[in-house]
């Protein structure tokens, strides 16, 4: 089993498509290189993220199909699929709905059906970025027992999070790319935020007033009545399909809960949040959000105030942003920065905007950008915005938000959403 | 009764549990009896009938777009009935809805039979040689790419339009209301073609698997062994990736992992050039220094040793690491600053040095003018500045700055290609590599630095009203071949 680490932007994805041949015809003289090392003439690829082409919405027919058209009987296929399924505890997916799965069960969904074939390589990138602790360890143990096993070939496994593999023992690691000096960028950009301020817009918290949530015939929350108060980043955790995501909608206005209501409240003023206006919302997977222009173009350093132009003179400055990059080229993890960075500056300057939701925003990201916008979130909250957070990272957002932010924890158990303090 | 999670709620699935070739006959009798009602053989309402329990179990799919298509389909239908006075016997109404009943039958045979279903019974007719071979084979890619079409096109468009809304990107950012409009409305078009170069990639990777594979296996053995018998490494040039659409400024050389302990190592052993430890024996144990980029600290050391009190600069974590050891040895002489340029009023020191490419880094993070400005006030007497700087220049096309063991570092290959100049500002890529038991680290990145003729930096001191004068040219490890003068500054005037 290889490992190939390296900041966002390194080029492990554009490593990975060669040696798989997908994108690139003129790589093949690497491919006659590599390939030998990893003694395969066959490979199979598992692209990052979770957008790609379905030709269903049964989860049953997206796995089982490549068995089939392999000779496998129907019989045979489906009891394959269901063991191993089973194996990692994501049997009840093969009954569902492909669009109606969260994002890390669809993740796991890609690696199933990458790991169906019967191939010498499995080029895996960035794996188990969207999946919880306990399925990534489960995940984890089973493709170290694959990569032992003689029936299996071998494993390349990209990542730009390398904590998030600790527990895979690897033959070989290969790391590409350079990272600037975490350290030094985290404090130099907590005392740039010191000095800068957003409008300040009052202090926000969001009710829920008796609030039922129970999306797809699934009761998540019953009868619910909390305070989410402000001066707070909420961090939003739970195991795949939990229903964060759904509970994230509810929470922005963008889905109508089935019972009860939520309420946002500035001072006396009360209102519902409504989406796209007062609260604005970061997809799990954010593909469109940015158009054809450049990074800098796209971003609004033209026509923006100077925090905003000295922000993203920070982010020029460190590399951590190419202002002359296309807005959508570069990346899976560029395009995912570039993104969540056009959300909040548009948030920052709006006025209208109380509510700010992320969706798993740090997902491919390396550190010094997770860490930097996890800084940046600190901010917002301090400047006024209710803001909350799906992710499998608490820690970090625990040690990058600030001194100045507290940050709470929200989880689903027993019908309920309970908070703590971090 | 088995259901399935849907988007539209939940759809029971007692239809699939029939076995697959009741299914098809299920399928292919409704066709039948929909061309039998057509042609009035059979009563409308038993098709009907079949329709709305076979709909109730589970093998159509009801979802709010397919209802607003029977609705648009209905339309001709009502405005039929009424004009012929209500008669339900109309032979027109009989056979339009007879006709409009074949998407049933349509809906049952995609709904009620599953892909995968279908791709066995054409793998199964695959098999078999001659002409059935190539239709199945078309038949089955067919099916992915209408299928890939149908689903994903349609969720990709909804999905990019939603998360633009939700996060009202684009709203508020200087561009211009034209530009946004034409994003909003290319945006559609784009996601079809990426969909569609997707489905391209999807089924050139179904079809050409097995045949690309065997092509493959050949070459790629022998050009392994091959490259074994002549003892080159199998993991060449192009292996070299890493953040190549950054341009890295000079000082940013330093983040690379291990970097400074590769330079530590190097420089720890390497000799100080002699003009330097002439100049630094010149100086008087009283005299006070600040020592701008002092890196491993080896001039720092022959200053200490000489009972000189030095103030270093220096940004990076582990050069201060080693610096803090100095400081033990020689308690009170030595202070450490971390940083890149000192905050600190310069008057109060007597001399100040910069080596080893430190007055370059700095001039291309702040601009010559703004650094000989900030050094001309040290003014006091017999105060100088000494700094080096590459007066020669002459990079090849391709050369190595370092090959070999770095202690700890593990095996280090460092390399740069020179790719000319513009108005001042070269360009380079560097190539670092560093081998260390079972891990291989890379970097190849672009390096871009803006580096003044020496006559230009002369003038431009001699504005800020310092004196320069020259050395020799010095041989020393540095980039690109060049090869260093070592510059004093003195003031014009003193200060009383």
């Amino acid at each position: 089993m290889f490992q190939l680490a390296g900041p966002t932007g390194s080029g492990k994805t554009r490593l990975l498509s060669v040696l798989a041949d997908v994108s690139n015809p003129a790589g093949m003289e690497l491919r006659q290189i590599l390939l030998p090392l990893l003694s395969a003439t066959s490979t199979s690829l598992l692209p990052q993220g979770i957008r790609r082409p379905v030709f269903s919405r049964a989860v049953r027919s997206l796995l089982t199909v490549p068995l089939v058209y392999a000779g496998s009987s129907l019989t045979e296929a489906e009891a394959k699929v269901r063991a191993l399924l089973n194996r990692f505890s994501f049997g009840y997916l093969l009954n569902r709905d492909y669009f109606t799965l969260s994002g890390g069960e669809r993740q796991f969904v890609g690696l199933f059906s990458t790991l169906m074939w019967d191939v010498d390589a499995y080029l895996l990138d960035d794996p188990i970025a969207m999946l919880d602790q306990k399925r990534a360890a489960e995940t984890v143990a089973v493709l170290n027992e694959y990569s032992q096993g003689e029936e299996r070939g071998s494993f390349v496994l990209a990542t730009s999070n390398i904590e998030s593999h600790a527990g895979l023992q690897f033959d070989e690691t290969v790391h590409v790319g350079y990272c600037p000096d975490v350290g030094t960028c985290a404090r130099q950009l907590e005392s740039l935020l010191a000095r800068e301020s957003c409008a300040l817009r009052g202090e926000t918290g969001v009710d829920l007033d008796s609030l039922t949530v129970a999306p797809f015939g699934r009761r998540l929350v019953s009868d619910q009545t909390l305070h989410l108060g402000p001066g707070r980043l909420f961090l939003l955790t739970g195991n795949n399909g939990e229903g964060k995501t759904c509970l994230l909608h509810t929470l922005g206005g963008l889905r109508s809960p089935t019972a009860g209501r939520v309420r946002l409240r500035m001072g006396d003023v009360e209102s519902a949040p409504a989406a796209g206006e007062t609260a604005l919302y970061f997809p799990q997977e954010p593909a469109g959000l940015l158009g054809f222009g450049s990074v800098r173009e796209e971003l609004g350093a033209g026509a923006s105030p100077l925090w905003w132009t000295r922000i993203l003179e920070f982010f020029y400055d460190w590399q951590l942003l190419d202002p002359a990059a296309h807005g959508t080229e570069g990346s899976f993890g560029e395009v995912r920065f570039r993104s969540v960075l056009a959300m909040i500056g548009g948030a920052a300057r709006s006025k209208k905007t109380r509510i700010l939701l992320f969706d798993e925003p740090d997902v491919s990201l390396d550190d010094l950008r997770a860490g930097s916008l996890a800084a940046l979130l600190g901010w917002l909250v301090k400047g006024g915005f209710w803001t909350c957070v799906t992710t499998h990272r608490p820690q970090l957002y625990k040690a990058c938000c600030g001194p100045c932010t507290k940050v709470t924890r929200l989880s689903l158990a027993d019908k309920e959403l309970r908070q703590c303090d971090l | 009764m088995r259901f399935m999670m849907t988007q539209s709620g939940v759809r029971p699935e007692a239809f699939h549990k029939l076995p697959l070739p009741v299914r098809v006959w299920v399928a292919v009798l409704f066709l039948l009896c929909n061309t039998m009602v057509v042609f009035g053989f059979i009563p409308l309402s038993w098709l009907a009938g079949a329709g709305v329990l076979l709909a109730l179990g589970g093998a159509l799919r009801l979802t709010a777009g397919r209802l607003l298509l029977v609705l648009f389909i209905s339309i001709p239908f009502f405005v039929g009935l009424a004009v012929s006075g209500f008669n339900w016997h109309h032979p027109f109404l009989r056979r339009y809805v007879g006709a409009s009943f074949y998407l049933v039958a349509a809906g049952l045979l995609t709904d009620g039979i599953r892909i995968e279903e279908w791709i066995r019974v054409f793998t199964r007719i695959r098999r078999k040689r001659g002409w059935c071979t190539l239709i199945a084979e078309r038949t089955i890619d067919s099916m992915l790419g209408i299928a890939v079409g149908r689903i994903s096109v349609g969720q990709a468009v909804r999905g990019e339009r939603e998360a633009r809304r939700m996060a009202s990107v684009g709203s508020w950012a200087g561009k211009r209301r034209l530009a946004h409009l034409l994003d909003q409305l290319a945006l559609p078009f784009r996601s079809v073609v990426e969909s569609f170069e997707a489905l391209e990639v999807a089924l050139s990777s179904w079809n050409q698997r097995t045949a690309r594979n065997a092509l493959q296996a050949g070459p790629a053995v022998e050009s392994a062994s091959t490259a074994a018998k002549l003892g080159r490494p199998l993991v060449g040039p192009a292996l070299l990736f890493g953040n190549s659409s950054r341009v890295c400024r000079l000082v940013d050389v330093y983040d690379f992992p291990r970097f400074t302990e590769f330079v530590a190592y190097v420089f720890s052993s390497a000799p100080i050039a002699p003009l330097w430890m002439q100049k630094v024996e010149s100086l008087s144990p009283s005299d006070s220094v600040l020592e701008i980029g002092p890196g491993s600290g080896r001039l720092t050391a022959k200053l200490l040793e000489r009972g000189i009190s030095v103030t270093a600069v220096e940004r990076h974590e582990l050069f201060c690491r080693r610096l803090a050891r100095l400081e033990e040895s020689w308690p009170g002489l030595l202070s450490v600053i971390g940083g890149v340029f000192p905050d600190v009023d310069l008057r109060q020191y007597k001399h100040v040095l910069l080596h080893q490419n430190v007055f370059l880094e700095l001039i291309n993070q702040r601009g010559l003018k703004t650094i000989l400005k900030a050094l001309n006030d040290v003014r006091t007497c017999d105060g100088r500045i000494l700094l080096d700087f590459p007066a020669r220049f002459s990079p090849q096309a391709n050369g190595i700055i370092y090959q070999g063991e770095a202690g700890e570092v593990g095996r280090v290959k460092y390399e740069y290609s020179y790719n000319g100049s513009s108005r001042g500002v070269h360009s380079a890529t560097l190539s670092y590599e560093i081998s260390q038991a079972k891990n291989w680290f890379c970097v190849r990145t672009p390096l871009e630095f803006f580096l003044p003729d020496i006559g230009d930096v002369l003038s431009e001191a001699q504005n800020s009203h310092l004196r320069a004068t020259v050395s020799p040219l010095v041989d020393t490890l540095t980039f690109f071949d060049c090869r260093l003068q070592l510059i004093e500054l003195t003031a014009w005037t003193e200060l009383p």
